[in-house]
């Protein structure tokens, strides 16, 4: 990414006081302000062997939050703007999420009233999200903010497919390990709304207990063969004080087989709204 | 529990079937399209009159249009079939989605002619994740979007449901259509009954399958008979069965033209055994134990005439049974009980016989050993 680029981007986007926050690929995040308001510059290099999907999954990132507002999905902030002919570099601005990426707080237990708040949350947003028959494919705690709030917002829809389109494939690893669903994992298989719900119950598992149901230990084909099959202990076998009803819900949500899950934002919260 | 009567295409037994439904032994008939024309052809009523006259006497009627049958090699009993013109292109053409959409329209439209509620098209499948399966959700996601309220119709080799987590893959993407009902069937390879060489893994996948649509959907088995018992035993609601051999069973023959209608005239239900017998043994065992076989059919051989009804009833009761048992750990202890006991009588009958046609080895231990793998797979 050239620093030229990134200015022109800057320049064109209208934002001032940039400072970077992260940088992973051939993305990079950064803070700045659009007049008043405390923006994220994403810019994002479209370059190398996998340009033109880059360049697609960042204009459906783009067209995504676009379409897509709701508390408890990332707002954008402008529209998508393309750097170069043909582009080298693509830039968007979003809200500022103030708090912490919810991985942060992975350092302690969580009680049910907490979990339950991220994961009455996280449903919500999926389903404006699912309700665009957009699938999130990423949810993991990179890609989830706690804002100071206490509120739970979804973030990076960036490998999101929409379920009626093709898929983009070949260019990327969809998904986080450890953050996986089974439908991640199987050829022939796409990952669906029901796999967002499975990457969810993940969450939620990791939250009451600090340990994961199927965790990632460094080999990817061994972690995908316990993925798909594996059914992962009941969360009751890692937490106390949870009642019956509470293990049944994370169980049901982190269920192997796609038809005993919870397969709809709708199920799930039903059950949540028992608990 | 509902027992679903599969069609002959005989008039003389459609009356058969209006008093089986006044008498509720059935509670609806599934029409092919192989068996009753949609117009008038030579003898047969047209599709119309069979269906008002069974609407009539209170029955449910669905009509199987038989994608799945008339996109097998050896199908050639076409003469019905063809009356209901379900293909706008060539017949069999599922290649294009353009081939896809037409026959969907097609079918959707001829059952809602008849006021039918619609079964979704539909192709065997060999591999729950291969061609076929994709072929199959595309016909149903196309009916769905039709008709909402379009019956799923999984129809699948004896290697699909024995395919373990590749089969819940594709139960998984069936779920995601959220189908209301939905029938099961299996594609065997010939019409023998007993059905041969039938194993555990394939009747724990039809269990597991049906139970976990039975979460959601409203679950059948087609063309099942004894071999359905498990599936009720897992949630299934309604299993289609009748008198002859293609309505108890679904493979290729029963969809070409002279092979003769087989038919299990000869053959005594034994409830207790889950199984029929030639009549030959069945009067044995009454000479040499008049108690037992009392016990097992139950009651007196019925004569000839009767034995279609009379299998339809003993089915019914055990079917009955077994799926007002209780919730799914009743169900399945029922059954796996009511196996047990089979198991024990088939020994004690050929024992007293010296030799038996066909014993428990084919009618009981394949189910009993997929219910036991299925019971303990779900914790029961
Ligand atoms: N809108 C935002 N508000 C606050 N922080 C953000 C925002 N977007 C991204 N971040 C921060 O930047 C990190 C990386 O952003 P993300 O869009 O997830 O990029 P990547 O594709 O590299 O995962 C996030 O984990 C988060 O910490
Ligand atoms: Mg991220």
């Amino acid at each position: 990414m050239n620093q030229a680029d990134i200015d022109e981007a800057v320049r064109v986007l209208g934002v001032t006081s940039v400072i970077p926050l992260g940088r992973g690929g051939q993305k990079l995040v950064a803070g700045a302000n659009l007049s008043s308001d405390s923006v994220v510059l994403k810019l994002v290099e479209i370059a190398g062997p996998h340009a033109t999907v880059t360049l697609a999954r960042a204009k459906r990132e783009v067209d995504l939050l676009g379409r897509v507002r709701h508390p408890n999905v990332v707002g954008l902030r402008s529209p998508l703007v393309e750097i170069g002919s043909p582009p080298r570099l693509v830039a968007w601005l979003e809200e500022r999420l103030d708090g912490q990426d919810l991985g942060v707080g992975f350092g302690r237990r969580w009680s049910w009233a907490e979990t339950r708040s991220l994961v009455g949350d996280v449903l919500e947003g999926l389903d404006a999200l699912h309700s665009e028959k957009v699938v999130h494919r990423d949810l993991s705690p990179g890609n989830i903010r706690h804002t100071s709030g206490g509120r739970f917002v979804i973030m990076d829809p960036g490998i999101a497919r929409w379920i009626e389109e093709s898929s983009l494939t070949g260019a990327f690893d969809p998904g986080t390990p450890g953050y996986m669903s089974p439908e991640h994992v199987v050829d022939g298989v796409h990952p669906t709304a029901a796999s967002d719900l499975f990457c969810l119950g993940i969450l939620a598992y990791q939250a009451l207990s600090m340990a994961q149901p199927i965790p990632f230990t460094g080999d990817r084909v061994d972690y995908a063969d316990r993925l798909r099959g594996t059914q992962a202990e009941s969360v009751a076998s890692v937490t106390t004080g949870l009642s019956s009803d509470q293990c049944a819900f994370v169980d049901r949500l982190l269920k192997r087989q796609v038809a005993r899950r919870f397969i709809t934002v709708d199920e799930a919260r039903r059950a949540l709204a028992t608990l | 529990m509902r027992l679903l009567l599969h069609d002959t295409g005989h008039n003389a037994r459609t009356a058969w079937a209006l008093t089986l439904l006044q008498d509720r032994v059935i509670e609806g008939i599934v029409l092919s399209a192989f068996d009753t024309p949609r117009t008038p052809l030579r003898r047969h009523w047209p599709a119309s009159r069979v269906v008002e006259a069974l609407q009539r006497a209170g029955g449910e009627v669905l009509l199987d249009v038989g994608t799945h049958a008339v996109t097998l090699p050896t199908t050639n009993r076409l003469d019905a079939y063809d009356t209901w013109e379900l293909w706008p292109g060539a017949r069999g053409d599922l290649g294009s989605a353009a081939g896809r959409q037409a026959h969907a329209e097609r079918v959707v439209a001829r059952q809602q002619d008849l006021g039918l509620a619609p079964i979704a098209p539909t192709v065997g499948i060999r591999d729950p994740l291969g061609p076929e399966a994709q072929t199959a959700l595309d016909l149903l996601d196309r009916a769905q979007a039709l008709d909402p309220a379009a019956i799923a119709l999984v129809i699948g080799r004896p290697e699909c449901w024995a395919a373990g987590l590749r089969l819940d893959d594709f139960v998984g993407q069936l779920v995601q259509r959220e189908p209301q009902r939905v029938f099961l069937g299996v594609l065997r390879g010939s019409l023998d009954y007993p059905v041969s060489g039938v194993v555990a893994a394939e009747v724990e996948g039809i269990c597991r399958t049906t139970q976990s649509l039975s979460l959601r959907s409203q679950v059948g088995v087609l063309q099942a008979d004894f071999c359905g018992l498990p599936a009720v035993a897992a949630g299934a609601t309604d299993l289609g069965t009748g008198w002859y051999l293609r309505q108890r069973l679904l493979a290729p023959d029963a969809f070409r033209t002279n092979t003769g209608t087989r038919r299990n005239s000869s053959r005594i239900t034994h409830q207790g055994l889950m199984a029929v017998m030639k009549r030959r043994e069945a009067e044995a065992l009454l000479r040499r134990d008049a108690a037992m076989s009392s016990r097992l059919v139950p009651g007196r051989l019925p004569p000839d005439n009767t034995l279609w009804r009379h299998h339809l009833e003993r089915l019914r009761a055990i079917a009955v049974a077994v799926g007002s048992a209780g919730g799914l750990t009743d169900r399945v202890d029922y059954l796996s009980a009511a196996y047990d006991t089979a198991t024990v009588d088939f020994a004690r009958a050929r024992g007293l016989l010296g030799h038996l046609e066909f014993d428990e080895s084919q009618w009981i231990l394949p189910y009993r050993s997929g219910l036991a793998d299925f019971a303990l797979a779900e914790g029961l």
